[in-house]
């Protein structure tokens, strides 16, 4: 009989380090004026793709610009996004999954069958497709990811909203007269919050994975602007002569998706035991 | 049974028909983009609407719609705004690749995933469980497109032993097909794999918590009986359902794992699409892709039916 | 662990001050403590109490399966003279399902829902007799037929899902049945069943012990069952047996404030309706027990000596009470 691992030390552990890894990015993402080395767009060609140094920690790129700077200031871009995106899928996914379980009937199924379809496109495709009408920027970035998350929150807001409409309180409020509106809002959308904030750690993660995807595919964050992604994409062209081009800003996106990951699966322990293995 | 395939089917064609209208919509949600997008931004007034007018761009969207659907229907996905070629010969020339690096990187997920996730499972909380899951973490968190620059600066670059990109056709060099796919796949598939190896993990413990794998072990079975016939059996049913989910982002990789590898397949025309704001070509090679993935979708959900008693024969006594 | 007792010549079962803890976050928590009991050839004998009383766990010890994070502290169990714990895996496995068969509840769950029920029947002869699979399905046939199932060839062929409740039952004692084993475990198997059925379920467990000489650990917290089927009784409370004796005086002289609380908490339909009087207070926790005797802290006659740990009282030849009252509670009776 072995004897069981003490689990709860590995669950807080990696949950600090999501936290930490999370506090970095955000910290990169609002302090980078004041901590990086130098501006990301300051360019001397004299300095193009250098390696690694004492003044260029993490070389520089085809136009000389500080790799280290450049990787600190794409934070912005990220968190924005990542912010932005998950704001719009939230609000937009939580009315209408609330509105579905709430009425029913119809409603619920036709607004539930679309946001299944909506849930089985692959999340880049629609994105290009949407971004292919609006535009190829970073806002619409933000807009069309937006977009995509919109179903898997309205699941999520459904599902909780149902098992709070269980509750007795909801006949209570009903019977004495509650406005519909007043028992959204008073009564089930506390419910919801909880499951919505670790829905929503992990889909920060999935926004900064299509973000910095769009934006190596040319389709997001235009240079000089930097972004991860659109620096691992100008970093294929070098990766002969300056593999570090390729290998920090990517460093970079992982450890960021890692921390929202790992944060999200710590939030879900902490806050819903019974989800847990 | 056929009754069951049958149902599946009926309410298939419907979700595909849905899946258009969604495609057609996301790409004229703002009105009138199709020729400023094809133009430029210096285009005058007269040179959009002549543009329009030979694209049928100023009908009402309903029409469009209904035009583009039945020429879909018969096999003809429009023409390219750029070239004036057929949008749907190239799309017929360009899925088997695409179709290959998908189901090569799929194989590889579910080789890793399954044994893995199955382990976890039965190591739940110990050594085994805990170096699995955090692999699984870790994968899950990587690029594909980080993964496939790593790979190939490592293997193309530092120890030149795979290339870096080009297509041959299988049928034409079959060793030279594989040695291409290897990179392509294997960035697809391991990032893939981390999501079903959660699924797997999740749902055999699960099973493994039944009263019914207790029987079994009460019956004296070994633990590699219990395993494969009792407890995979019931584990795959939900695994295959919740692991569909899967499919759409394998395929959204492709998009990008085409392009770093320079592979002739849908993916890359999509990227095609966008670039040039090629609307024919963008929705043509979209809608292909969503249609293949709902299918997939399909598919193993009605395997994971058929997989269970429950679904296939009715009731009782 | 203390050197195991030799066993008694002739018992099936042979349990002999059986302690068992488990390692929890707060420390180390006994759930059966100092149990003994046996059961002789072609006994049935009935374990009751209720759930918390560490009657299913000490069932468990005996198949040799007992959960993640229990540990035996202290005892013996010997089957037919075999000593059984503290074996290798692979010792314990033969035994498991071979001449030890457990029948659990709640059949529905208990049955693998993908397989066929023959197969599921006939498993342990494969597992046990090295036979084939399709000799396996034959004697799977003739065992559902034994347990009274009708048109048994299609009913192997069938799932769980198609059996009703009482047909699942009859299976998963079919399952128990056939590597003739010298003892069969059933933990609470009727409890899902309504009445009817529970009452041909326990005829045919007494068919198979008068036909075969099965003895049979029967578990469960239902008085009426225990009467109608059992031939010994061990009352169980909060991981220690409380009063153990043959089931008629136990029945007409409770000897033990709990069983006779027990017994006075069921509903009877001979004797005067009196009412119904549920034991007041709850089982405690096993971190949470009163000292000495566990019940003392919901006992209505407690005193002061039921402070120290309560000795074994023999009422008469057989039958025992745990209480330093037990006497005087009889002349009450």
């Amino acid at each position: 009989m072995s004897v069981v691992f003490n689990f709860s030390w590995v669950r807080h552990g990696l949950l600090l380090l999501g936290a930490i890894l999370v506090g970095l990015v955000v910290f990169c993402a609002v302090a980078a004026s004041i901590i990086s080395p130098y501006s990301p767009f300051d360019l001397d060609v004299t300095l193009m793709l250098q390696g690694p140094s004492a003044e260029h920690w993490f070389g520089t790129d085809e136009l000389g610009r500080d790799v280290l700077s450049r990787t600190i200031y794409a934070a912005q871009i990220s968190v924005e996004v990542a912010l932005v995106a998950v704001g719009v899928g939230v609000i937009g996914g939580t009315v209408i999954g609330v509105v579905a379980a709430y009425f029913g009937g119809l409603a619920d199924i036709v607004l539930m069958r679309l946001m299944e379809l909506l849930f089985s496109f692959p999340a880049i495709l629609l994105a290009i497709v949407l971004m292919a009408s609006l535009g190829t920027s970073i806002l619409n970035a933000m807009i069309a990811i937006g977009i995509i998350f919109i179903p898997g929150f309205a699941r999520l807001a459904r599902a909780t909203t149902i098992e709070a409409m269980q509750q007795q309180y909801i006949e209570a409020a009903r019977a004495i007269g509650m406005s519909h509106l007043r028992i959204l809002i008073r009564e089930i959308l506390p419910n919801v919050v909880t499951p919505l904030l670790v829905e929503a750690a992990v889909a920060f993660a999935y926004a900064v994975l299509l973000e910095s995807a769009l934006s190596f595919l040319g389709l997001g964050a235009q240079p000089p602007d930097p972004s991860w992604g659109n620096m691992l994409n100008t970093g294929r062209g070098f990766m002969a002569q300056a593999p570090w081009l390729s290998i920090v800003p990517g460093m970079a996106l992982f450890l960021c998706v890692l921390g929202f990951n790992l944060l999200g699966d710590g939030l879900r322990d902490m806050l819903d035991p019974h989800l847990r293995d | 049974m056929l009754r069951l395939i049958f149902t599946r089917l009926a309410l298939f064609v419907p979700t595909l028909f849905a899946a258009s209208i969604i495609l057609f919509i996301a790409i004229n949600v703002v009105p009138g983009s199709a020729a400023r997008s094809a133009l430029g931004v210096d285009a005058t007034p007269q040179a959009i609407m002549r543009f329009e007018a030979l694209n049928g761009l100023d009908r009402p969207l309903v029409v469009q719609y209904t035009d583009w659907l039945g020429k879909a229907l018969r096999g003809d996905l429009g023409t390219s705004f750029q070239n004036r070629v057929a949008v749907a010969p190239d799309i017929v020339k360009r899925l088997p690749v695409t179709l290959e690096l998908a189901v090569i990187a799929f194989l590889i997920a579910n080789l890793i995933a399954l044994p893995l996730g199955a382990i976890a499972a039965l190591r739940h909380r110990k050594a085994a469980d805990i170096v699995i899951s955090a692999l699984a973490t870790i994968l899950g968190a990587v690029p594909n497109f980080w993964l496939a620059t790593l790979f190939v600066l490592l293997f193309s670059l530092t120890w030149p032993i795979l290339p870096a990109g080009g297509y041959t056709p299988f049928f034409e060099n079959p060793m030279r097909n594989v040695v291409q796919m290897i990179l392509p796949s294997l960035s697809l598939g391991l990032v893939s794999s981390s999501l079903l190896l959660r699924i797997m993990r999740t749902t055999m413990l699960e099973v493994l918590n039944s009263a019914y794998i207790r029987t079994a072990y009460a019956k004296g079975a070994p633990e590699r009986v219990v395993m494969m016939r009792h407890a995979l059996r019931n584990a795959l049913i939900p695994f295959f359902t919740v692991g569909a989910v899967e499919f759409g982002f394998l395929f959204g990789g492709v998009v990008v794992i085409e392009d770093i590898f320079r592979l002739p397949g849908i993916g890359s025309l999509v990227l095609v699409g966008i670039i040039n704001r090629d609307y024919p070509v963008l929705l043509g090679s979209s809608l292909v892709i969503t249609v293949v993935v709902l299918s997939a979708n399909m598919i193993v959900d009605t395997i994971a039916m058929m997989l269970d008693p429950r679904h296939t024969r009715g009731g009782g006594h | 662990m203390s050197q195991p007792k030799p066993p008694v010549e002739g018992l099936t079962l042979d349990i002999k001050h059986l302690s068992i803890a488990f390692q929890t976050r707060h420390g180390s928590v006994t759930v059966v403590d100092d149990v003994s009991l046996n059961i002789g050839k072609g006994e049935i004998v009935g374990v009751i109490g209720e759930s918390g009383s560490g009657k299913t766990i000490a069932s468990l010890a005996v198949l040799g399966m007992l959960p993640r994070g229990a540990r035996v502290l202290e005892g013996s169990v010997h089957l037919s003279g075999d000593s059984l714990l503290d074996q290798p895996e692979s010792y314990q496995r033969a035994i498991r399902g071979d001449r030890v068969a457990l029948i659990p509840q709640d059949a529905l769950r208990a049955l693998n829902p993908t397989l066929q029920v023959g197969l599921q029947v006939g498993e342990p002869l494969t597992l046990h007799r090295g036979i084939s699979w399709a000799t396996a399905r034959k004697k799977a046939v003739e065992l559902l037929r034994s347990v009274e199932l009708r048109d048994p060839e299609q009913r192997a062929v069938e799932y769980p899902h198609q059996f009703s409740g009482g047909m699942q039952q009859r299976a998963m004692i079919a399952m128990g049945l056939s590597t003739e084993p010298e003892l069969l475990i059933a933990d609470e198997p009727t409890t899902a069943l309504d009445v009817t059925v529970q009452a041909q379920v326990l005829d045919l467990l007494r068919d198979i012990r008068d036909t075969h000489g099965t003895s049979i650990l029967f578990i469960t917290h239902d008085l009426g069952v225990v009467a109608t089927l059992c031939d010994r009784v061990y009352v169980m409370y909060s991981g220690a047996i409380v009063e153990e004796g043959p089931v008629e005086r136990i029945f007409s002289n409770p000897s033990h404030p709990y069983t006779r609380g027990l017994l006075d908490a069921t509903p009877r339909v001979h004797g005067a309706l009196t009412g119904l009087t549920p034991i007041p207070g709850q089982i405690p926790l096993p971190d949470a027990r009163p000292v000495g005797c566990r019940f003392s802290d919901r006992c209505a006659f407690a005193g002061a000596e039921c402070r120290q740990t309560p000795p074994a009282v023999t009422i008469q030849e057989g039958h025992i009470s745990y209480c330093v009252k037990a006497l005087e509670l009889e002349t009450e009776a």
